[in-house]
């Protein structure tokens, strides 16, 4: 599919994957979607990209380094590794209401162990994106 | 004339002929960059994120890899908190991509 059409079909709620430079493998939840941006955050740190819709890259600072972010694959995912991977969004969302409400909060030991679904669908994803490239 | 190493005392004049301190210039390093070259400060590194999960807030100082749900992580508190370590190192990783940040 041509880069720029596969970017354009990206609409909220979607999961598209994206590399950064530093090695690390966004599994990115569309959260919006203007002309210009899309704003997505990755499930498993709920950290959120601005990714340039016409060239599928957003610009990463973390923690006074800034890496590149690119778009590469927008395949849709099977139901049930969807439902897994949002399940694991809601956590992260559970964790961020926590920390939101009580500054101080602290994840207690042991909650982020991941289950045996959340696993299956994180291996899942780790070779289904880099199989199926924009 | 020449200044010899045996020749130099009270009575001699300590300046060389060979350059005065005004005509001095430093020389390269071994680096290739003489000080003051760029005309910028050379700052040091900044240091590696520190591990909030290992004991004493990271007294190992092991450096932070991955944030999971927030709290920078070694990668053996990553493994630990996730409860991936019974599984294959490569598999480990697979786990732990999503969650990388340096």
């Amino acid at each position: 599919m041509k880069r720029e059409l596969a970017l354009a079909k990206i609409s909220a709620g979607d999961f598209f994957h994206a590399s950064a430079t530093n090695g690390a493998s966004l599994l990115c939840l569309t959260m919006s979607v203007t002309g210009t941006t899309i704003l997505a955050r990755n499930v498993a740190t709920q950290i959120v990209y601005h990714f340039d819709r016409s060239t599928g890259h957003a610009q990463w600072n973390v923690y006074g380094t800034t890496y590149d972010c690119a778009i590469d694959s927008v395949a849709p995912l099977p139901p049930d590794i969807r439902e897994i991977l949002l399940g694991l969004d809601r956590k992260g969302r559970g964790f961020e209401y926590c920390r939101a409400e009580d500054p101080d909060w602290e994840m207690p030991p042991g909650q982020a162990r991941l289950t045996e679904e959340e696993k299956r669908g994180l291996l899942f994803v780790s070779h289904f994106y880099p199989e199926n490239p924009i | 004339m020449s200044t010899y190493p045996l020749e130099w005392g009270w009575h001699t004049s300590p300046k060389s002929n060979t350059s005065s301190a005004s005509e001095w210039k430093p020389r390269a390093t071994l680096l290739g960059q003489k000080p003051d070259e760029s005309g910028n400060i050379d700052v040091a590194a900044a240091g590696d994120l520190r591990c909030e999960a290992c004991p004493s807030g990271g007294s190992y100082g092991s450096t932070a890899m991955y944030e999971i749900y927030g709290r920078k992580m070694c990668r053996s508190c990553a493994v630990k908190e996730l409860g991936i370590g019974n599984l294959p190192g490569s598999e480990q990783n697979k786990h732990l991509q999503p969650f990388l940040i340096d």
